[in-house]
């Protein structure tokens, strides 16, 4: 009798112990949204908040600029308006093009198969240009195979690893952990890359990333994250009326002459 | 016996990259965090636009050796290590960009003549404020060491299980003496679609010079290459402590979060 109550005990403990070290349910969510391709994220880093958001194919990043990070909007001509619904996003992805919203009602136009080439100017930022509208890291935990982001051999693929609880300004979370490998060019493993994902009601709100070196931890990033859905609101892939397009320069005369040239202009139109 | 001989000479090959070398002491001066380095980087990497691109023929070209930013200067280097308190500067006599490291901050900031003085420019003038340092990019990339030449050149020289993954390999090819009297070391890579071949100057057992020539194909097929020379004005496992902090009359001003 004794045993078969330890064994139960025993079993019951390991079950709960799964439960306790699996996923959150949600994670498996945020993998078939992501994939599906038609995702609306957002998520505030340091410099105010990020909406980024995929559809039949195109992407777009839009940013909303806190006030206090003032000389970021300053540097950005859009950068302190960008809240009003018809205003241009700042980067584009569409039918093998890249956009770029520089200044109101212009952007900058490349196709993606030359977003590498030597004769772009490299202040443009084409090289890039992917990587804007590519999942942060710690989102990409749930979609790392996303074709937009920057990948690297040195770094494996995310490997979760345990749930756990863990605190955040004094409550306590539901945290998933996610570990990837830094490789080095002997095949040996470097450091980690640690990503935790924290939950509130079931729901991701807060991703931080943290390297583990020696023993040592440094901290990355953290990500607040707002929104994630695969419903996309109105307008979030809208361009405003006449907007100009040039082509981006490929180091002819025209750049020389700081002239670039004209390729068309797009209609208001919501994607 | 051909087989034996094959085999040696495969093991041979095989640990030529750590077999003893005048590099050898260096790879250790640079993996122990303790250094003084200044150089001179004579061929400046091209500047960052793509009007050069542009190709004019016929006398009435522009004036583009009259205008500073666009001309090709030689460049002086300094990088000062002490364990993770690092110094890096890069720039000519008048115009200087540095990077002092300390306790997982980045100051960064430029330093310019002016009258004859050295003044400072971070947040505004004579102030600076921390960046987190960007570990991930350190161990990516691998360490600074000043201009995006040296980097390569000197991290070309450490161990792979201390590059990432993603960086290109480097191994021995030759070694021998020049009629100058010079001693050199040459090294190769042919990782990332770029070949590059280094050779490292000795005088004595004195690094003095570090020249290499790389190419690749560029996206129309055709070869592209650059080659670059830098000579090595002093390399000790002595860091110059005067320059591992802020330079007089320069204020930190980072709003730092209170633990």
């Amino acid at each position: 009798m004794t045993a078969k109550i330890l064994m139960l005990a025993l079993l019951f403990g390991m079950f709960n112990f799964n439960v306790v070290s699996a996923e959150q349910a949600a994670a498996a969510e945020y993998r078939r949204i992501f994939r599906s391709g038609n995702f609306y994220v957002e998520f505030r880093d340091k410099w105010g908040t990020r909406i980024l958001a995929g559809k039949n194919g195109m992407r777009v990043e839009r940013m909303r600029y806190d006030a206090e990070s003032g000389s970021i909007a300053w540097f950005n001509p859009l950068g302190a308006i960008f809240v009003g619904e018809d205003k241009n996003p700042e980067v584009l992805y569409r039918d093998g093009k890249f956009y770029q919203f520089l200044e109101k009602k212009k952007a900058l136009v490349c196709e993606a198969d030359k977003i590498n080439h030597e004769n772009l100017n490299p202040r443009d930022g084409w090289n890039t240009i992917s990587q804007r509208l590519a999942l942060p890291d710690e989102l990409a935990v749930f979609y790392w195979e996303d074709t937009f982001r920057w990948k690297t051999p040195a770094i494996d693929a995310p490997v979760f690893q345990e749930s756990t609880k863990k605190k955040v300004d004094g409550r306590d979370y539901d945290c998933d952990r996610y570990v990837c490998e830094i490789k080095n060019l002997a095949g040996g493993d470097t450091a980690s890359l640690v990503y935790e994902m924290f939950y509130k009601d079931g729901k991701l709100f807060r991703a931080e990333s943290y390297l583990v070196r020696g023993g040592k931890t440094y901290p990355l990033n953290v990500l607040k994250v707002q929104k994630i859905q695969s419903e996309i609101p109105a307008d979030t892939f809208k361009i405003e009326k006449n907007t100009e397009l040039y082509a981006a320069g490929m180091g002819d005369i025209n750049d020389l002459l700081e002239i670039p040239v004209k390729i068309g202009t797009m209609e208001a139109e919501t994607l | 016996m051909k087989k034996f001989l094959i085999a040696v000479l495969l093991i041979f090959l095989s640990t030529a990259e750590v077999s003893a070398a005048k590099i050898d002491l260096y790879r250790e001066i640079l993996l122990r965090n303790s250094y003084t380095i200044r150089y001179e980087n004579l061929t400046p990497p091209p500047r960052v636009t793509n009007r050069d691109r542009v190709e004019l023929y016929g006398k009435s070209g522009l004036a583009s050796a009259e205008n500073d930013y666009l001309t090709y200067k030689p460049q002086s280097g300094v990088v000062v290590a002490d364990g993770q308190t690092r110094y890096e500067e890069i720039g000519d006599e008048d115009f200087k960009l540095c990077r002092f490291s300390k306790d997982g901050e980045d100051f960064v900031f430029s330093k310019y003549k002016k009258k004859n003085r050295w003044e400072y420019f971070g947040t505004r003038k004579n102030r600076v404020a921390a960046n987190e340092k960007n570990y991930l990019a350190e161990i990516i990339e691998g360490k600074s060491y000043g201009d995006a030449d040296m980097s390569r050149l000197l991290n070309a020289i450490l161990p792979n299980s201390e590059k990432s993954a993603q960086s290109s390999g480097y191994r021995f090819i030759a070694q021998g003496k020049l009629a100058n009297g010079l001693f050199y070391e040459d090294y190769r890579s042919d990782d990332n679609g770029e070949t590059e071949v280094v050779r490292y100057y000795f005088s004595g057992n004195n690094l003095v010079k570090i020249a290499a020539a790389s190419y690749h194909k560029d996206s129309s097929g055709k070869i592209d290459g650059r080659k670059c020379i830098i000579k090595i004005q002093e390399f000790s496992s002595t860091p110059d402590k005067s320059l591992l902090k802020l330079p007089e009359g320069v204020k930190d001003e980072t709003k730092r979060k209170k633990h």
